[in-house]
């Protein structure tokens, strides 16, 4: 009896053994191969822990990523959704863009990233130029300023944008420090930034030998991305997907009420705790630009510019958010009015997304070139205000 | 539920289980199979029993006059049209009195065809009425087959549902379970291995209208291969789901694109679509004492094409549908006549003419309606594009979608290689726990893999 028992065992485990080899085996010839494009593959797992943000890019991890478009994506040296390139820099200018999954434009292959277009622009002018793309998924105004803090300055930037989407500073996930960096009010009744995830167990997990071995195996198998994968998107994700995609509607939304709780925050400072975290966010950008005699532009997105009908509204709102950044010695930058001058009203929903979801999500490689196009701009403007600074600190 | 996830993994692990432990296998697979679909929703399960109940009642009326079968069938279709064509049957009549958008009841099309055979079948002394309500409740509920077919006939389903709840051994033992993973596996390949990676250039190609010709006919080749292995796929499933269970349910593929004539292919594709459609429309209608004998082929040709027109219509409803169906039969007509008066081509012309002809006229069943089937029928053949779609870049001067479109006909060959009574000997002979725990590993294992894009079995909307 104990014979058999133990040869049903022996072919089950033989039995999932197999079938796990099998499948790897599957992936990895995909991956190798042109139907790569084409057939299903486990998504890349592109981020670990970081002890200053909660999470970061992993360094030359390699693989596809799938959510919107197929692309096949390497992250840097230095770890970074950017190429490779030297931590040092020479004389030539360097500019960092910080930012979340929009600037990070997973979505599309690196040279078609903004960041890398204003990179090309800049250098066709200044040669040696550099355009360092700082862009983070699911990145809030904590993690942009500790970013900034730790990954931005340690590459001696001449120039620092940073990338705004305007309603994260409403976001209750602003003040959620368990996961990664947030801002947290402390004794003094102003708000700093806090590293609550440090002690959080998953965190201590992945900075253990344990978690190493995981990023070991996830870098590695497929399979292993496989199971990744799917904890990200729950044991049970298909029983509540939507059964019908999401269509494109080529009319913008203009609600009467839009725009009312930006201007309740910027202008009449409620509530409270938005009104306090963005004193924070922007006192912190502000004593980084001072203290490393670096200009630093916040160019905004969210607010939407296509509406006539909101125009007043909008004009009050972006005159009380240039007046306080410009106040605390912050440079501002409107990028939807800008996109808005380039592409027209109707151009701007065609920016995004792809294929069956055109209008939908984040930049296409149209986007990101007229996005580009601006960040080159703004960098551009943004320098000779470093070269006037540094000369005027030479000649003092 | 969709076969294609994960919950429907774990919903039929637990019946699976519940099914070799439990004594009363035919209660444990319909309260499954009422789970099952009770997920799709209230509306559509209310619809579900009060069709079953009114067809169990009438059963008996039938069996007592025949007379009884057409207010039955009017019932029947009359639920078809309502919740399938009602839009469409007041548009074509002029009124605008149902409008809006449609959600077709799951599996309507299907029960309603399964059910309407039973009856008719019960006429023609082809099969004996349930006098059980649960078993004629299984016999149209069965979740291995309740969506999407295969449309199953009492005189191969009836005796099963029997043996199921009277307790009888299953046939073979728990042999065939070994031959149904294996079938769900390769269902479950076809679809989120290949019709689902094929879905995002023909959505975009069809939406975008083709930019030339070659993307029109790219986005024709593989839309005929996306609803190939989206549908074979998913009757694989559905066949490996009975065999695990003990039920063998009918073949509903055999490899269509082989078919070197459009008679052919319909034999081969949909077959028990097909054989409903000959059975219960065609060969009444061809039988008919309508004309003279010398006109009777006229009226066999004129059967088969308004069978086909039928077909279109049954699949969707839209113009582009029945001229879609209509073109089918005018086809099989042409098939035939050139068969009696003309010699016969080479093996090579016909199946080139015929998976050419299918391809073109596939156009009307994906466009979203006929004019803009129209507008890519004239780019498909070079008059002029007005879409902004065109053939994806592969970095090698179009070489790498010339090889993938041909390796998609390769893997159709392959297939009818691979469904032999060699093969099902072989998955006998090695039939074991080792067997099936390799193809439910690997099935899990693809299930496991979350889905870039939600991509529902087409057949699920009919």
């Amino acid at each position: 009896m104990w014979r058999l028992a133990f040869r049903r065992l022996g072919a089950l485990l033989a039995g999932l053994v197999a079938a796990t080899l099998v499948i790897e085996l599957g992936f990895q010839l995909i991956l190798a191969t042109p139907l790569r494009w084409v057939l299903p593959v486990p998504q890349i797992a592109l981020y670990g822990p970081d002890a200053d943000t909660g999470y970061r890019h992993r360094a030359n991890v390699s693989g596809l990523w799938l959510t919107e478009h197929r692309v096949f994506l390497r992250t840097s040296n230095l770890g970074l959704r950017d190429r490779d390139r030297d931590i040092v820099h020479g004389n030539a200018p360097r500019a960092i863009v910080i930012g979340d999954s929009f600037i990070e434009a997973l979505q599309v292959d690196w040279p078609e990233t903004a960041v890398a277009i204003a990179e090309r622009i800049l250098e066709h002018d200044i040669p040696g130029a550099e355009v360092v793309n700082l862009g983070l998924s699911g990145a809030r105004p904590a993690v942009h300023v500790a970013r900034l803090q730790s990954q931005g300055l340690a590459l001696t930037p001449d120039v620092a944008v940073v990338v705004l989407t305007i309603d994260q500073l409403l976001s209750p996930l602003a003040t959620d420090d368990s996961e990664f960096t947030g801002y947290r009010r402390a004794a003094d009744g102003k708000f700093h930034l806090s590293y609550g995830f440090r002690s959080s167990p998953g965190y201590r997990f992945r900075t253990s030998l344990g978690g190493r071995i995981f990023y070991w195996l996830l870098d590695h198998s497929q399979v292993m991305r496989v199971i990744n994968d799917r904890k990200n998107v729950g044991l049970l994700a298909e029983w509540s997907q939507p059964p019908t995609r999401q269509t494109f509607d080529t009319a913008w939304h203009c609600p009467a009420d839009a725009l009312d709780s930006e201007i309740a925050l910027w202008v009449d400072g409620k509530p409270a705790v938005a009104r306090a975290l963005v004193d924070a966010f922007i006192r912190d950008l502000a004593v980084i630009g001072r203290s490393n005699r670096m200009p630093i532009t916040i160019a905004t997105r969210g607010i939407e510019a296509r509406c006539p009908a909101l125009a007043a509204k909008r004009a009050a709102l972006i005159d009380a958010i240039r007046t306080r950044l410009e106040t605390a010695g912050l440079r501002f930058i409107d990028l939807d009015a800008r996109v808005l001058a380039r592409v027209g009203r109707n151009g701007v929903a065609p920016l995004h997304g792809f294929g069956a979801d055109l209008g939908l999500g984040h930049l296409n490689v149209e986007g990101n070139r007229v996005f580009g196009e601006i960040l080159a701009e703004v960098i551009g403007a943004a320098l000779p205000q470093r070269r006037a600074a540094c000369q005027s600190l030479r000649s003092g | 539920m969709s076969y294609d996830s994960l919950y429907f993994a774990f919903f039929l692990a637990i019946v699976w289980l519940a099914f070799q432990l439990l004594p009363w296998r035919g209660w444990i697979l319909l309260a499954a199979s009422i789970v099952f679909y009770a997920a799709a929703g209230l509306r559509d399960s209310i619809l579900a029993a009060v069709v079953i109940l009114v067809n169990y009642g009438f059963q008996f009326a039938v069996v007592r006059d025949r007379r009884w079968l057409y207010p039955v069938l009017i019932i029947d279709f009359g639920f078809l049209a309502y919740f399938k064509y009602r839009v469409f049957l007041a548009g074509v009549a002029g009124s605008n009195l149902f409008t809006g958008e449609i959600v077709i009841p799951l599996g309507i099309s299907f029960y309603i065809f399964q059910l309407s055979a039973f009856l008719i079948d019960i006429t023609r002394g082809r099969a004996q009425p349930f006098v059980s309500l649960p078993r004629f409740a299984f016999f149209k509920l069965f979740f291995g087959q309740l969506i999407a077919g295969p449309i199953m006939r009492w005189r191969q389903f009836g005796p099963q549902v029997d043996r199921l709840f009277d307790g009888e051994p299953l046939p073979r033992g728990h042999r065939m379970a070994g031959l149904g993973l294996g079938l769900c596996l390769l269902g479950l390949t076809k679809k989120i291995v290949l019709a689902d990676s094929i879905a995002p250039f023909v959505d975009t190609i069809f939406r975008d209208g083709p930019w030339n010709a070659a993307a029109a006919w790219l986005g024709a080749w593989l839309f005929a291969f996306q609803i190939y292995f989206d549908f074979s796929g998913y009757c694989d499933i559905a066949v490996g789901l009975g065999l695990i269970f003990g039920i063998l349910l009918s073949r509903n593929f055999d490899t269509p694109f082989r078919a070197i004539s459009i008679q052919e292919l319909w034999q081969r594709w949909h077959m028990t679509l097909t054989r409903f459609l000959r059975d219960y429309v065609f060969l009444p209608l061809a039988d008919m004492r309508l004309v003279g004998r010398r006109y009777r082929v006229a009226q066999h040709f004129g059967a088969m094409v308004l069978t086909m027109t039928l077909c279109g219509l049954w699949h969707g409803a839209g113009w582009n549908f029945i001229v879609w169906g209509t073109l089918q039969g005018l086809a099989m007509v042409f098939g035939l006549a050139w068969a009696r008066y003309l010699p016969s081509p080479p093996t090579w012309v016909n199946w080139t003419a015929t998976f050419g002809f299918f391809l073109v006229t596939l156009v009307f069943f994906r466009a979203a309606n006929l004019g803009s089937a129209a507008d890519y029928l004239s780019t498909t053949f070079g008059f002029g594009g007005t879409g902004s779609a065109r053939v994806p870049e592969d970095g090698a001067g179009g070489l790498w979608i010339i090889a993938g479109c041909f390796a998609l006909l390769a893997l159709h060959w392959l297939e009818a290689q691979l469904f032999t009574r060699r093969t099902v000997r072989l998955l006998f002979r090695f039939d074991g726990l080792f067997l099936r725990v390799l193809f439910a590993g690997i099935t899990i294992w693809l299930l496991l893999l979350p889905k870039a894009q939600n991509n529902p079995f087409i057949y699920f909307r009919f």
